[in-house]
């Protein structure tokens, strides 16, 4: 497989997909967006057994970063397979593999290593269950990889976008029909997309301009 | 592109789901968009630029979406 252009961009998040986690999953990929990376994840295919895998181990390869949340202990298991499938490519995968970076979440602290002892010397990065905090947690471990003169606001202005963009999703949803409860992630990233160009982004001045 | 004395009221930035440019009134709020691929002639381009888009969302997906952005912020600023 050849390396696709966006590598360096591409996060792979790796996460619950369920309705209780759902304000944390859409508030992780809202950050991701506003901090300049492309989300991925396996919600891009809904293919059944075999096949799926295949697709999200590549999915996994065509991503230098991973954000990992394997704290919730849920009926699937699909979470520790997947941050295993992330730190194996970057241990046996090509050159490039080498340089992946990933992050693991916890919803509490030391939650994580109860069950993935062998993680054990892993920097975790709690955050209580909240959505502010996982913004935060986001934030600034994406604002550590660009360039200095990429400006990301902080924690604080992401979530009071992210509440706005929360606030505006069913109305944005009632427009087309969908229903804010029923989004497909390619159907959240086809409004947050725009939402965030012509909102968040565009009703400021990039001080970098100065 | 806007000089220090002027005061920027449009400004445009590139929709990377669609490869449209979506203009705002910083003044009104009221958002256009340009489907032909090309800028707003006259219009400061922002240089906050968002990541090229997610492969996996198909054209009509990114464009049903635009859609309703545009309309839904373009409703909230005429009731402002």
């Amino acid at each position: 497989m050849t390396t696709p252009a966006t590598y360096e961009q591409n996060v792979f998040i790796n996460c619950p997909f369920d309705e209780k986690y759902k304000p944390l999953f859409q508030a992780i990929v809202f950050t991701v967006q506003v901090c300049r990376f492309i989300p991925r994840c396996a919600l891009e295919t809904m293919d059944a057994s075999h096949i799926r895998l295949e697709k999200i181990m590549a999915i996994i390869e065509e991503c230098k970063y991973g954000i990992h949340d394997i704290s919730v202990k849920a009926a699937r298991h699909n979470m520790p397979l997947e941050l295993g499938i992330f730190v194996g490519c970057r241990q046996y995968g090509k050159a490039h593999h080498r340089l992946k970076q990933y992050m693991v979440l916890e919803g509490k602290k030391h939650s994580s290593k109860v069950y993935l002892s062998d993680l054990s010397g892993q920097d975790y990065m709690a955050y209580n269950n909240k959505v502010p905090e996982v913004i935060g947690c986001v934030r600034n471990w994406l604002a550590d990889k660009v360039s200095e003169t990429v400006f990301i606001p902080h924690a604080p202005f992401l979530c009071t976008e992210y509440e706005a963009f929360r606030r505006d999703l069913p109305g944005l949803c009632a427009i087309r029909k969908w229903s804010a409860e029923s989004l497909s992630f390619k159907e959240l990233l086809s409004l947050s997309t725009p939402w965030i160009n012509a909102r968040t982004e565009l009703s400021r001045i990039d001080p970098s301009q100065d | 592109m806007a000089g220090e004395q002027d005061v920027v009221i449009e400004i445009q930035a590139r929709n990377p789901t669609t490869g449209h440019y979506i203009k705002r009134n910083l003044q009104t709020g009221r958002i256009e968009v340009k489907t032909d691929g090309k800028p707003f002639k006259g219009v400061p381009m922002n240089r906050i630029v968002l990541a090229p888009a997610n492969s996996a969302i198909d054209p009509e997906t990114a464009q049903r979406g635009e859609e309703a952005v545009i309309e839904y912020l373009n409703k909230k600023a005429r009731q402002k």
